[in-house]
């Protein structure tokens, strides 16, 4: 949650106040004269899937209408606020795409900007990852490799060190002759931080964690439209699991006094690709993914409310809902902001699978059957992957 | 006042009282995140409309056979020359008519054709 006064969320909560828009590019200030109406469309995300698999890493996009020209190339910040109050950042990035609105305006250009985590999504990064590193190799850690990255592609952060970052990375020469995406090899860094990556407003790049047992939730004045899911939260983390590969023995993380249940799998990640599971056990390195996950709390709702633009990916916001006179607090993982003046947020969990329901037993399962039919090899290796990921229910009868 | 279709001059057969043709301005329009609305002009266009009156259908058929000799399938406008109530003056333009006659059936023959509305917009 970006931290703003109460007379900053005071003013946004009324109803008439007055936003104040800046875009800037380059030394150019531009204000809500230049920004044709509602065409403001801005959507931001740390959870692509309606699993919850940890790592972000979601290029924030915004889309806007000016009354200028602005070169292709150039970097795109806008920042709005109410009744004068302090500044809040909504987006910092790279022109995409420029369009003309239909063709029928001389003047008006449609701009679809991503912050800079999308440059990276277009990105091969085997060849600067071998130059970098090879000579450094095998010193080189989880740490470097983060901090130069983000370094080679000119995003800011706050971070001064990661959980994991300490842990070496064993180079396979295989692995940096291939494609290796410049935003898959960043997500794997936040994924083994138990964290998910998402460039702010500001253009800085942060990992959301949920590692503090204080939570506290924004309140939701009123809203428009509100669906969730009966129970508040479906789902959260009971253990964490980092395998090597997909296939390969796993060291799992349960906390004590725990059961294990509703285990966090990791795997096929690039950095643990090549690590043996005594080197993740001794570097505690399923500990830390549980760390950052620990006070997770998913469930699946969606609700469209006025704008109130410090709440981020990964806040904890509370409803009133006066249908069945109860309060819900519910973890957000993607919004919109949409509109100029009556400008609205929605805010959505779409988490409907959650975790994989009990790993142990599954595989435990698997094991039992393959026993008493005959598959294939590509049968056998394709359902305990698929089964791995949770992503299909196989049925092994 | 004037109205020529190429050099053939109507003058005579606008209705007096009708006539307002005026150059306006063709602009673009948007609404800022103020509320506040923009017009950014473009050019300017002559338009407007008079009613034109044609005591008999061989005088209507002959206006038609003026306009229609100028136009063809693939461009329907006609040089015209009009005066401009807002500029007082004359002006040759490449224009748009639209017209449709009102046909009074009535049984004689020279009543079909009385007072048309014509439509004018500069290309």
């Amino acid at each position: 949650m970006i931290s703003v006064t109460t007379a900053t969320k005071d003013a946004w909560k009324d109803e008439t106040s007055y936003k104040e828009y800046q875009v800037d590019y380059g030394s150019v200030i531009l204000g809500n004269s230049r920004i044709v109406q509602d065409s403001i469309n801005i959507s931001a995300s740390i959870l692509n899937s309606n699993m919850i698999e940890n790592g972000g890493c979601i290029p924030r996009k915004l889309e806007i209408t000016l009354d200028i020209n602005i070169p292709a190339t150039l970097t795109i910040g806008l920042k709005v606020r109410a009744n004068n109050t302090e500044w809040i950042p909504l987006f910092y990035g790279s022109i995409d795409e420029r369009d003309k609105r239909d063709n029928d305006s001389e003047v008006l250009t449609k701009y679809t900007v991503y912050d800079r985590l999308y440059g990276l999504s277009q990105a091969n990064i085997a060849g600067w990852f071998y130059e970098v590193f090879a000579e450094d190799y095998p010193n080189a850690t989880i740490g470097d490799a983060f901090f130069a990255l983000l370094d080679r592609y000119n995003i800011p952060t706050n971070i001064v060190s990661l959980m994991n970052g300490s842990c070496p990375i064993y180079f396979d020469v295989a692995d940096v002759e291939q494609n290796i995406n410049g935003l898959d090899f960043l997500k794997q860094i936040c994924q083994l931080e138990g964290g998910y990556g998402e460039i702010d407003g500001e253009g800085y790049f942060r990992i959301v964690k949920f590692n503090n047992s204080v939570r506290i939730p924004e309140p939701i004045p009123y809203f428009k439209n509100l669906d969730y899911t009966t129970s508040d939260f479906v789902n959260f983390v009971g253990s964490v699991v980092l395998k090597p590969t997909s296939e390969s023995q796993g060291v799992e993380y349960i906390p004590p006094g725990e059961v294990a249940s509703h285990a966090l799998i990791i795997q096929d990640n690039f950095f643990i690709k090549n690590y043996t599971l005594l080197e993740i056990q001794f570097n505690s390195m399923a500990e830390i993914v549980y760390q950052g996950v620990e006070y997770l709390r998913a469930s699946s709702f969606s609700a469209e409310q006025m704008a109130l633009p410090w709440v981020e990916c990964g806040d904890d916001v509370q409803y009133y809902d006066a249908r069945t006179g109860t309060t819900h607090t519910f973890t957000m993982f993607s919004w919109t902001y949409k509109g100029t003046q009556a400008c609205m947020n929605t805010f959505l969990s779409s988490v409907t699978e959650g975790l994989p329901a009990n790993i142990h037993d599954r595989e435990i399962t698997l094991k039992r059957k393959e026993r008493s039919v005959n598959y294939s090899d590509t049968d056998i290796t394709e359902g305990v992957t698929r089964l791995a990921t949770g992503n299909i229910f196989l049925v092994y009868e | 006042m004037t109205f020529k279709v190429g050099t053939t001059s109507y003058a005579n057969n606008v209705v007096i009282g009708t006539y307002d043709i005026n150059k306006v301005p063709v602009y673009d329009e948007w609404v800022d995140a103020d509320g506040k609305i923009h017009r950014l002009k473009i050019r300017d266009k002559v338009q407007g409309s008079f009613d034109l009156f044609f005591r008999t259908a061989t005088a209507y058929a002959a206006f038609k056979t003026v306009v229609d000799g100028q136009t063809s399938s693939s461009n329907l406008s006609v040089s015209v020359t009009v005066s401009v109530n807002n500029t007082n003056a004359d002006s040759t333009i490449s224009a748009y008519l639209d017209f449709a006659p009102v046909r009074d059936v009535d049984g004689t023959r020279n009543d079909y054709y009385k007072v048309m509305k014509v439509t004018l917009e500069e290309r």
